[in-house]
């Protein structure tokens, strides 16, 4: 009953702050056209608008089937992010932990880790993924965060457009044209954790301006954590990308993309290494050399307003020496896809795609893969038709892919989708999608120690998680809902819920201990990979944005994860199922204000609670972020960023397989300045 | 206890959805994403402002008038630019069915159906210190000199400088920076 004079006065408060906002949107937004003046031509440009130009297949946000959150390029910089998996962290449900200054677990919905298998990145179209362990590196991941448009997610299974391991979600990354990026930009960037960095790029037009073109460089040091007993670790990062975009067109109906770019770089860590010998496991600190090279086509052709073919073809090459393991990976793929509406109420694509991956594994008594070498190819063809049935009301999109691959044979992934608008501001959708994360090396290949004890004769006793060929695909069936509305003009609010259920994942079957000679004599018990694993998640994921004044944006978000996961019968795995619920964060917070003090001077503050991991044994935290920037001259920006400003240094993530040690985050200053000339 | 407050608690959030909901019945719904004209009437605006026209027409009061020749697809959008001030002047909206009174004209946005035969308007306004913009698709290859042209969900702008400099008209660099420069052919120097 106390609680209630107390629920009065912030009925109120709210009730205060709403009537003057209702009015004033009144005001703003005369005959309900909104008033775009103040903004500049470049932001005039990068604008995504609601077009009615029936030739292209642009969706506003409003009108998708599907928990999708997008981040733009202003979002990033106003965060004051300085990599890819650090901006990732603004997005609602998606669950990001740094493991060390250059290595992170991202995931969504859950089973997350750094070794996380069940989200699809992708740069532009290009898959970051990779076929060791179906999940992504981050450390090799970069790209001139300036040069980003936005990046889209898609909580939830995206198999059917996407293809497998499209499973929890996709995360689209996605650079601005080359058009958008002309004349000089140089950035430079010093403080105590991110300790320097600086990009420089250039942008012109070429072909009498059918054509543009961009080329940049840029570097980034990052100090090391703190080791969890709290001494300076040596994780510190350095890496460097060079990279280009061009953009041209020839005609009015055929436009041509070609893009690439490397990426070299080192990241210090400590990791537990096992031996035969002893004293069969000792600590080595290593840089660990990274590099990572693609190069990227593509070709769309216009064949009419309701007809479009592209072609995209890439090949890149991944390289990482970690103290266990070197590892490169080639991947060559190819995509063909057609826009067409057939029908005046049919919208479909479809298309087909060639995969070729090929690897080359230097192993050590720690981690060992067999063969040395493997190719493997997927094949696949996918087609989706969103079908209208009562227009600007009810949408039907039904498709499914369909993929050969040389580890677990033929996959169907199909998915269903209603969209129910019943009326502008009010959307609501569900669908029922089968989505699987095929097999990779890890689990078909891989041979990793994970623990030694001595034994008897002077050999070494080794638990050792061990791959089989018979390793089948992860099955995911998902429930998923939501609904998006405006209630009014400077107010959205959007919620998903979902309730997946996932069959045949990974398990670590023990077996008998026995005598092994290969590579080394040891007694050896082997944990065999085996499919004797279910889930049930569920949960949901709530995010508003609140526009109470022009100059002043809050944004609000809240993810909701529950876990029950368990051993099939006749599984001998005790460890995987509370491994699995206990590594993703039950309950999430993202707090965030954006606010324009003058025209010259914003100021971001950024609140966000992550929940505790309690198979990890980590703690639960809060932090702060905050940046302040002032324009001081037409092309000139000054800003200050600080980082984890509140909770002292705290630990995100523990590993899971190799035994790297992870290291305390920091609370961090820089100052940043950039000029466009 | 507990319970009570847990229903006070929901009574109070019904309350506070309903209120939103209600002045969301007041105010006029504004989706997510700006419209597409919303967008190309804030384009006009900022091609008003870096354009400098001859001094002749810098004389006098009058306000700076942009025009809509033939079908007006901005709806109500472009009349939020009434009265905002260019160059010291308020902005006039005028629809026109005629190029005939080109004359008060700025900034004229062609719509159909003349924005469909552009070669023969541009040979009618050739000279004349007017800025033509579109959005018809290839209207400054036919003779336009400023057009629309979406990429992927956003919109982008073609210049054609040759057909803009004989007029007297002066177009910023930082304008012809963002643009996609279009040289039509018959004004390539032969």
């Amino acid at each position: 009953m106390r609680l209630r004079p107390g629920l009065k006065a912030l009925l109120s408060v709210i009730t205060a702050a709403l009537l003057p906002m209702a009015s004033s949107a009144i005001a703003a937004e005369r005959a309900g056209i909104a008033d775009l003046t103040h903004l500049s031509l470049e932001d005039l440009m990068n604008l995504r608008v609601e077009v009615t130009s029936a030739s292209k297949r642009t969706e506003t946000l409003g009108k998708v089937a599907a928990a999708v959150s997008v981040l733009t390029g202003d979002d990033i910089r106003r965060s004051g992010a300085t990599s890819i998996p650090d901006a990732l962290r603004l997005i609602s449900g998606v669950q990001v932990a740094r493991i060390n200054a250059s290595k992170y677990a991202i995931s969504a919905r859950g089973f997350n880790g750094r070794f996380a298998n069940k989200l699809l990145v992708l740069i532009d179209g290009r898959s970051i993924y990779t076929p060791l362990f179906s999940g992504v590196f981050w450390e090799l991941q970069d790209t001139l965060l300036e040069d980003v448009d936005r990046i889209e997610v898609i909580r939830g299974p995206g198999a059917t457009l996407w293809g497998a391991n499209a499973v929890n979600g996709v995360i689209n990354i996605i650079t601005k044209p080359a058009a958008a990026t002309q004349g000089l930009l140089v950035t430079g960037a010093a403080g105590v954790e991110e300790r320097a960095s600086g990009g420089i790029r250039f942008g012109d037009a070429f072909a009498g301006g059918d054509g543009h073109y961009r080329i940049h460089a840029k570097h980034m040091r990052r100090d090391g954590g703190l080791t969890e007993s709290g001494e300076e670790a040596s994780d510190d990062m350095n890496r460097s990308r060079f990279g280009f975009r061009a953009d041209w067109n020839s005609g009015p109906a055929n436009s041509f993309t070609a893009q690439g770019g490397v990426t070299t770089g080192r990241a210090g860590e400590s990791s537990t290494m096992f031996e035969p010998t002893a004293p069969f496991a000792r600590t080595v600190e290593q840089q660990d050399r990274l590099l990572n090279a693609d190069i990227l086509g593509r070709w769309t052709r216009t064949l009419s307003t309701a007809s479009e073919i592209s072609l995209r073809a890439y090949v890149s090459r991944e390289t990482v020496h970690l103290p266990q393991v070197k590892v490169t990976n080639d991947t060559l793929d190819v995509e063909f896809q057609h826009h067409v509406k057939p029908l005046e109420r049919h919208d479909m694509v479809w298309g087909a795609g060639y995969r070729l991956h090929s690897d080359d594994i230097d192993s050590t008594f720690s981690l060992s893969v067999a063969p040395v070498r493997r190719t493997e190819q997927v094949i696949n063809a996918f087609v989706q038709d969103e079908i209208t049935l009562i227009p600007d009301m009810l949408r039907f999109t039904v498709g499914s892919k369909f993929e050969q691959n040389g580890y677990s044979g033929v996959e169907l992934q199909p998915s269903a989708r209603l969209l129910w608008t019943p009326a502008a501001d009010h959307t609501f959708w569900t669908a029922v999608s089968r989505a699987v994360r095929t097999p990779s090396r890890a689990e078909d290949d891989i041979r990793i120690v994970q623990t030694t004890r001595p034994g008897p004769g002077g050999l070494p006793v080794t638990v050792e998680a061990t791959g089989q060929r018979g390793f089948d695909s992860e099955d995911l069936l998902a429930f998923e809902a939501g609904y998006r509305t405006n209630p009014v003009a400077n107010l959205s609010l959007d919620v998903a819920a979902f309730y997946n259920i996932y069959d045949n994942l990974l398990s670590l079957e023990p077996q008998p201990i026995a005598f092994s000679a290969s590579p080394a004599p040891r007694f050896a018990l082997p944990l065999l990979a085996g499919n004797r694993l279910s889930a049930r998640t569920w949960g949901a994921e709530v995010a508003a944005e609140w526009q109470p004044i022009e100059s002043w944006r809050f944004r609000g978000a809240y993810t909701l994860l529950k876990m029950d996961a368990e051993s099939d019968a006749g599984s001998g795995d005790t460890v995987s199922a509370a491994a699995a619920n206990g590594s993703s964060p039950q309950h999430q917070l993202d707090l965030q204000s954006s606010t324009d003090l003058t025209d010259d001077i914003e100021l971001d503050v950024i609140l966000r609670h992550v929940g505790d991991l309690p198979a990890l044994g980590i703690d639960g935290y809060t932090t702060l972020d905050a940046r302040i920037g002032w324009r001081v001259a037409e092309g000139v920006e000054l800003s200050l960023v600080g980082q984890n400003l509140v909770g002292g240094a705290r630990l995100e993530y523990r590993p899971e397989f190799l035994s790297t040690d992870p290291t305390r985050v920091e609370r961090g200053v820089y100052a940043k300045a950039t000029l466009r000339f | 206890m507990p319970r009570r407050s847990v229903l006070n608690l929901t009574l109070e959030a019904v309350a506070i959805l309903a209120l939103l909901l209600s002045t969301g019945g007041l105010v006029p719904r504004v989706s997510a994403a700006p419209s597409e004209y919303e967008v190309k009437a804030a384009f006009l605006y900022n091609f008003a402002k870096f354009t400098d026209w001859p001094s002749a027409q810098k004389a006098g009061l009058e306000p700076f008038t942009i025009c809509i020749l033939g079908e007006d697809p901005f709806g109500t959008a472009l009349d939020m630019l009434q009265g905002k001030p260019v160059d010291g002047r308020p902005v006039a909206i005028r629809r026109m069915m005629k190029p005939e009174d080109l004359k008060w004209c700025r900034i004229m946005f062609v719509g159909r159906p003349y924005a469909d035969g552009m070669e023969r308007l541009a040979g009618y306004l050739q000279g004349q210190p007017v800025l033509t913009v579109g959005d018809n698709p290839g209207f400054v290859r036919s003779g336009g000199m400023i057009g629309f042209v979406p990429d992927d969900g956003r919109i982008r702008f073609e210049i054609d400088p040759d057909r803009i400099s004989p007029t007297g008209l002066t177009v910023s660099s930082q304008l012809l920076n963002l643009a996609v420069i279009v040289r039509s052919k018959e004004s390539s120097g032969w």
